[in-house]
Order: C-alpha cells, then structure tokens, then sequence
C-alpha cells in the first residue's frame, strides 16, 4: 500500500521537556490510524507538527512523497485541538474562508452536503459563537472534508463531548472511513481507538512504544481464566512453565498470559496430569486496554 | 495577491468592529478638520487659509495622523484576534504557508493604505476647492506622499505589536501608550538627537502642525524630511519582515 505520511526521528523539546523523542512511524493509504497515549505523551505535538504549526527541533517528516511542502496540506483535513474558526461570523461564512484557502470551488451544493453530513445545516447561518460544543466540533470536521481531502487528521475528535455527541462523531469517522479516506486519529480514550481504528501507535513521554495493526495489538497473548481450590499448587506448576505468566489473580481465579499457540485444552491436560481440578476454564478476550496499561507500566 | 486579499476581505466584511473603526475614523476626520479649522488661534492661519490650498494639506494630514489610532488598532486588532481565535493555526493546517498568512496582513495594510489616503485627498479637495482655487490643489501635495509613508508605517507598527503581543488588550493597551506617549517620554528622557530616530518620531515628524516645526532650532535635531522619509520605510519594511520572522520561528 502507498505511504501516506512517514516520519523520521521527529524530536521536539520544550527548553528543557522533551515532548517528542526521534519519533518514526508510517501511515499507509486507506488506515484508520490512532495515536494513543496519556495527556502529556507527544500526540499533539506530534499532530502539531506533522501540520506545519510547530517547528520540529530535529527529524523530518514527508507527505505523499513530498517532503514538508506547505502545498501537501491543500489534500489533508485536519482538528487541531480545539475547533478553530471566527466567532462572528456564520458557518457558511467560516467554510468560505477555508474554502478560499484550499482553493476549493463552493458552490450552494457542497455548502448544503457539507452541513448536511455534519448535521449542522439547519444551524448554517448561526454565529459560531452560539454553537454548542458538539457543534463546533462538527462544523471542524465539516470544515476538514471541504475538497475532498484524501487524508483526514483528527486530534481529540470527541474530547468534552457528551455521550450522544461523542457517539455522533464516532458513526461520522466511521462513515468517512468506509469511504477509503486515510484517517489519523490522536486520543487518550482506548475505547475510541479500539473501535474506529485498524492500526496504533502507542506512545508515552514522548516515546513510540508500540506500532502495528489493532488485531495484532490485541491478539498476540491470550489469556485464560482458571478457577481452581487450589490455586497455589497452579502457581507453583506454572513456576516451571516460563511462557506460561499469571497476569492477574483473586481468592479463587487466575488469569493466565499464554502464548498464541497455547489452548485452553492444553491447560486443562497440564492441570489434570499434576493432579489440580479446575472448577472453571475459559479463555478471556485481552483488550487493548490490558496492552495499553502493560505497555506503559512498563 | 488577489487570493490572499479576497481571504482578508471575506474575514472583515462581517466584522462590526472593522465597520465601526473604519467610520469613526471616516466621520471624526472631516468633523475635527472643521471644527478645529472654525477655531480662531494664533498657532493657524485664518478660515480661508486653513481650509484652502495650499494650507489646508498640512493642517488636513496633521489631523488625520492623529486620527490614524483609530485604523492602526483595527489593523492590530485583526492580527491578535488571528492568533487569540487560533483561526491563524488553522489556515496554515488547511493550507497556507506561514509567509502567506504574513503577506495576507501586508496586502491588507497597504490597500488600508491606499483607501486612507484617498478619502483624506477627497475631504481635502472637498474643503479646498470650496475655500480656495482649484490652481493651488497641488502645492504642497508632496504631504500626500508623506502622509502615505507614516500611515503605512503606523499600521505596519500595528501589525508588528499584534504579532509580537498576541493578545488583543495587551495589545492595544501598548501601542496606544506608545502612539500617544513614547514619543514624548523619549523626547522627555533621551536627547532630542537620539530620540529624533526612534520609528514612532520618525513617523510623527513626517506631518507637522505648520506653524511648529519641533526640528527646527539648536536643540541637536538635524533630520532632513527625505532622511525621515527613507527611514520611516524602513521602519515599516522592518516592521513587516520581522512579523514574519516572528511567525516563522514560532510554534502556532
């Protein structure tokens, strides 16, 4: 697949913070890719200066194959933050502004598409000013489909939402991706990026942890479940068995870290032949949550 | 240019504060020209010389400078609220080049310019071809070219402050005390000499009350007008460059 964005050693210090450290990572065509990481962990400033508006101390980044040129921006969308437009004036006037600057033809029918996507077109010649903040949000990412763009760069989309408008912008981002676009999404909120995007950059302090695929992220241990009365004689038996870790345990379950390969069945078979009866065996779904917070404990 | 001058327009034909300065500044000058030109004092000629040519250039552009606060803040205004409102950030995200976004501000400034410059023609012609004949309607005209260099370096001195400032009030608040008195605390402080060079004397000096000339006399100021004229350009080219060269290294 062609390489949308690719960066190399992206660092950028704050006098004396290091916000990003020789930061690579690539985007291919048709991802929906997430940055995840807690407040603090580069993903803005990383955003921030992939779009042009900071200066990155060293690294370089390119777009479509064409380096930093300001140009490429012209086939990116992007929300930055918080949505950024002029309080007096009206959403069609905002949109003709953008639209101005991206060189984009509006006529009244991309106007009323526009609006009518983001659902803001019975509002279309309110102030920005009175919108709510789902509003807003919404005409940003309006404001960031204009032109068709073929890359959409989306910062904390549903930050200071409430539930039904963080669900609105959830279908609205899954909508735009059924449609191919490439998608780059930057968040703290697992939950977000685990069910909009198909790859993940995970990154703490300024520091890539982890890269790959959402599945790939998700499925690489498995986990199982193992209630027994005896729960120190299966402690003592996996002692023995390395690829075998115990990730979490209570009065009366287990849960295991064990390898791919490794079958619920299997367990039961070692249990069985060292003389433990199991009250309960299953496999439990590890999510990326469990990943996220290995990763970063880590 | 056109593009960039459409975007400018597109910002300020909705924004009541652009209207609001821009008719302050369009009725306060003709009403002050003709109240202070009904005034009978010993430091202006008499009615009909003050409102007719050739006079009435100087003492027209005189007042008009100082009606020049009124667009210089909304010159500043525009630029900070670029930056408070982020709207800056955003056009280069959507698109424009940090140097464009500067030079959309330039554009702006200079037709702002241009436009000053020809309404205050128009109200001078109105009052001297009224008071006076229409033969003299060029002498002194070369005021014109003057006034055109120190309104262009006022607002470019407002774009300066918005950049550098940031902030609309903080804003505003330093280039009226530096408009309406650092010249005069420089003049207070600093030798006449010295203070002579400093961007908002050099611009304040390029139109003179007629019957003062503040340059002339023993006290150090020696100042020719084409030496002030050149400098104030430059005063107002590096105005703009350094705007831009601010923005360039900063992080939006």
């Amino acid at each position: 697949m062609e390489i949308i964005l690719k960066t190399n050693a992206l660092s950028k210090n704050y006098s004396k913070v290091k916000a990003l450290s020789e930061l690579s990572f690539e985007v291919r065509k048709g991802m929906v890719f997430g940055i995840l990481g807690p407040n603090g962990s580069g993903k803005t400033t990383t955003l921030g200066i992939i779009l042009g508006v900071i200066n990155q101390n060293s690294g370089d980044y390119s777009w479509f194959g064409n380096g930093m040129d300001d140009s490429n921006r012209k086939r990116i969308g992007a929300l930055l933050e918080t949505p950024n437009f002029y309080p007096y004036l009206t959403a069609v006037q905002n949109l003709k502004i953008v639209a101005k600057i991206k060189g984009v033809e509006l006529t009244d029918d991309v106007i009323s598409s526009i609006l009518k996507q983001v659902r803001l077109y019975e509002r279309k010649d309110s102030e920005f000013r009175t919108y709510s903040l789902g509003m807003k949000q919404r005409l940003a990412i309006g404001s960031a489909l204009l032109g068709e763009p073929e890359v959409l760069v989306l910062d904390e989309p549903t930050n200071g939402l409430d539930p039904e408008g963080i669900a609105e912008i959830r279908t609205l981002i899954m909508e735009i991706a059924k449609q191919g676009k490439t998608i780059i999404i930057a968040s703290h909120q697992l939950d977000e990026i685990e069910k909009v995007c198909s790859d993940v950059l995970i990154m703490r302090k300024g520091v890539a942890l982890k890269s790959s695929g959402i599945n790939e992220i998700s499925d690489k241990k498995r986990q199982i479940l193992v209630s027994t009365d005896e729960l120190l004689k299966v402690e003592n038996l996996f002692k023995s068995h390395p690829e075998i870790t115990i990730a979490k345990s209570t009065a009366t379950d287990l849960i295991l870290d064990v390898p791919l390969s490794t079958s619920t069945k299997a367990i039961n078979q070692l249990c069985f032949e060292n003389g433990i009866v199991l009250t309960g065996l299953r496999e439990v779904q590890r999510s990326l949550e469990d990943q996220f917070l290995e990763l970063i404990k880590a | 240019m056109k593009k960039l001058l459409e975007i400018e327009y597109l910002k300020i034909k909705n924004f009541t504060v652009f209207k609001a300065f821009m008719l302050l500044f369009i009725v306060v000058v003709p009403l002050l020209f003709y109240s202070i030109g009904g005034l009978s004092s010993p430091f202006q000629a008499g009615k009909d010389s003050f409102f007719g040519f050739p006079n009435s250039w100087a003492y027209l552009l005189y007042i008009s400078s100082w009606c020049m606060l009124f667009p210089a803040l909304l010159v500043l205004i525009l630029v900070a609220n670029e930056i408070s409102y982020k709207t800056q950030r955003q056009h280069v995200i959507d698109g424009l080049s940090r140097k464009d976004t500067i030079l959309a501000k330039f554009y702006l400034v200079s037709v702002l310019t241009m436009l000053i410059v020809v309404y205050v023609f128009i109200v001078g012609a109105i009052f001297g071809l009224f008071y006076g004949s229409f033969k003299q309607i060029f002498d002194n005209a070369h005021l014109l070219v003057y006034f055109t260099v120190q309104t262009f370096g006022y607002l470019s001195l407002a774009l300066f402050v918005g950049v550098l400032v940031k902030r609309t009030s903080i804003g505003v608040l330093v280039y009226i005390v530096a408009f309406l008195l650092l010249g005069i605390l420089l003049q207070a402080m600093l030798e006449t000499a010295i203070a002579q060079w400093s961007p908002l004397n050099v611009y304040n000096g390029l139109i003179e009350w007629p019957f003062f000339d503040f340059n002339t006399g023993n006290d150090g100021c020696e100042m020719k007008d084409w030496m002030r004229l050149i400098l104030a350009i430059l005063y107002s080219v590096s105005s703009v460059y350094f705007s831009f060269i601010i923005l360039k290294k900063r992080d939006l």
